[in-house]
């Protein structure tokens, strides 16, 4: 009924112009990502045409091999806006990813630690003819074409940062993941199968660099307390058939650590309701184990 | 005979002679054991900067690689109606790696020109919206002043083909390019997210409609399937620029390396093999070449053909 409403006001005020061309009657069902682009459209920009949509299951149509991950990062629907402001054009994708930590994984499974980051969301990169950040549910990237393209970008990303809302931090886990030795921009979320294990995920991932030795710090996120010691005896049973698992008590109480031939070696140990897993350690990265079982109590 | 089964009988002969009708273009094997080299690689010593320098790098390069392998005349003969498949597949300016260097184009179309060919078409089936990719890659530009029809593709041209494939039985192609008679396929290396690396085989998928979403659900066999019936008269792969992540869409200048190399064989499996080490990657690992030697539709020991290797700059 409330979309038959809106449909009927939407339609209604299209007729006497009080909609801009960028919005259109058959957009009502994104409501939320047509507020993001609403008009003034940011810079002066003109919309080129109505903002188009697409959802998992067409997505392909607008990027092809590109939008599997987006898939599999849970994406729920995408706004795609080409504008034009002097002799820049502009293209402004916006993913809904449905939740935070998928819009931070999303975003995260595209950068890489060496981008130049910017103050911007919750956190963004630039280069020359890109600005992509994200910002609570919402993955955003902006291209942009033609002389004077940056900083159009950057005035669209701090609109439509101000349009996303006030909340610009990062997943409430990632500030309690032990910050010593840890390589900036690292972390990652992974919603499936991390290291293609299904008890592992989902799970964040923070690299740890120390003395040129880098180790990965995975901290799954079970339902409970007896589904984490379950994902850890179930990680005991894969080294312990693939390789070699063992108990590692100086480590902590239920702690284990083991290796095979094409993982690696790894210590872990239960949290509550986190299993925390630390590969390729070193001395070092059992420090890590310590600490992360320490801020994340 | 009843009105469905003449239906589906004038439907199988379509299809028939539409397959029938790829049949120049696709006996290039014969042509490529008998004539010449079967790949060529030719790498410029330097990178230089500027656009200009680059354009003449990728003109160089092309030439150069064409000629490795014996020169135009090899492929193209008076006469001929040559389709030139670029990747045009998205809103990518070239720097972006993303698309096709607009130079080797222009390049391959001036050199089939020059061994007589009476028309170039080059176009793609675009990912992103088409008009857009066509103008940002710098491609329509560049194969519009070189003499070359280029033109975005419409739906209503694509008609189911019977392709007998392992995964794919028929699927839609460009009924356009089921006319001509050679058939130039021109990637550009780069990362994919889904199967390591786009490749030549891949970018055949730019003659397919439909849901192509659904060559994703088995890469390696449709994309097998997909060049095994179009076998290009000659591939010749653009690595100038590579985007090494977040392909295939990419867009981050970061994610660009210089390679500075042009590549040209009449060996899908081979030319991609040698393609997927420019990315890091071990020919093995990538799934279609793997499978592409495994139905002997190339080689995936790539240096067994003796590549032709040609230093320049």
């Amino acid at each position: 009924m409330l979309r038959l409403v809106s449909f009927f006001l939407v339609t209604f005020a299209a007729v006497c112009g009080l909609v801009p061309p960028s919005l259109s009657a058959q957009d009502v069902g994104h409501p939320e990502l047509l507020r993001l682009v609403a008009e003034p459209l940011p810079d002066g920009s003109i919309a080129q045409s109505p903002a188009s949509f697409y959802s998992p299951d067409n997505l392909y149509e607008y990027m092809d091999g590109g939008a599997d991950i987006f898939v599999l990062y849970g994406v729920k629907s995408m706004l795609h806006l080409d504008a034009k402001v002097r002799t820049v054009d502009v293209t402004v994708d916006i993913f809904d990813m449905g939740s935070p930590n998928a819009a931070f994984g999303m975003y995260a499974a595209e950068r890489s630690p060496d981008y130049d980051f910017i103050a911007m969301g919750a956190e963004g990169y630039r280069n020359k003819g890109i600005l992509n950040f994200v910002q609570g549910r919402y993955y955003i990237k902006l291209a942009g074409f033609g002389d004077g393209a940056d900083p159009v970008l950057e005035a669209w990303a701090k609109a439509l940062s101000a349009r996303v809302g006030s909340d610009t931090a990062l997943p409430a886990m990632l500030t309690r993941l032990p910050s010593n030795h840890r390589k900036p921009h690292s972390e990652q979320y992974i919603p499936n199968d991390p290291l293609g294990h299904s008890f592992l995920g989902p799970a964040y991932v923070a690299s740890y660099e120390f003395n040129g030795h880098e180790s990965k710090l995975f901290v799954t996120l079970s339902e409970n307390e007896n589904d984490a010691h379950e994902r850890l005896k179930q990680l005991e049973a894969h080294f312990s058939k693939t390789g070699e698992c063992a108990a590692a008590p100086d480590i902590g109480a239920g702690a284990i650590r083991g290796k095979n031939s094409f993982e690696g070696s790894f210590v872990a140990k239960v949290q509550g309701h986190l299993l925390l897993l630390v590969l390729n350690p070193t001395t070092d990265g059992e420090r890590i184990l310590r600490e992360a079982a320490k801020s994340l109590h | 005979m009843n009105d469905s089964s003449r239906r589906d009988f004038l439907k199988t002969c379509a299809l028939i002679g539409a397959a029938m009708k790829l049949g120049p273009f696709a006996g290039q094997e014969a042509l490529a054991a008998t004539t010449g080299p079967a790949l060529s690689i030719a790498h410029f010593r330097s990178s230089p900067e500027s656009p200009d320098a680059i354009a003449a790098e990728a003109r160089r390069l092309t030439q150069e690689a064409v000629n490795g392998l014996g020169g135009m005349g090899r492929f193209i003969s008076k006469g001929d109606v040559v389709w030139i498949k670029p990747n045009i597949g998205w809103n990518r300016v070239p720097e972006q790696a993303a698309t096709t260097n607009p130079d080797v184009v222009a390049t391959l179309i001036s050199l089939s020109y020059q061994a007589g060919a009476r028309r170039v078409i080059v176009s793609d089936n675009s990912c992103n919206p088409s008009v857009a990719c066509f103008a940002r890659s710098g491609i329509q530009q560049a194969a519009q002043k070189a003499g070359a029809e280029c033109f975005t593709m419409e739906d209503r041209k694509f008609r189911k083909t019977n392709l007998n494939g392992k995964a794919l039985p028929a699927w839609e192609l460009y009924g356009d390019v089921l006319g001509v008679n050679k058939f130039i396929n021109v990637p550009i290396v780069k990362h994919h997210g889904l199967c390591k690396a786009t490749l030549s085989m891949k970018n055949l998928m730019g003659v397919a409609g439909g849901q192509r979403n659904r060559f994703h659900q088995d890469l390696t066999n449709t994309l097998v399937d997909l060049a095994t019936f179009i076998k290009p008269t000659l591939v010749v792969m653009d690595a100038i620029r590579v985007l090494t992540a977040n392909g295939p869409v990419g867009g981050n200048l970061a994610d660009v390396k210089r390679k500075d190399t042009v590549a040209a064989g009449t060996d899908q499996v081979a030319i991609d093999a040698f393609g997927a080490t420019l990315l890091g990657y071990k020919p093995q690992e990538i799934g279609y070449v793997v499978e592409g030697h495994a139905r002997r539709l190339g080689t995936i020991d790539f240096e067994s053909l003796k590549p032709r290797r040609i230093e320049v700059g």
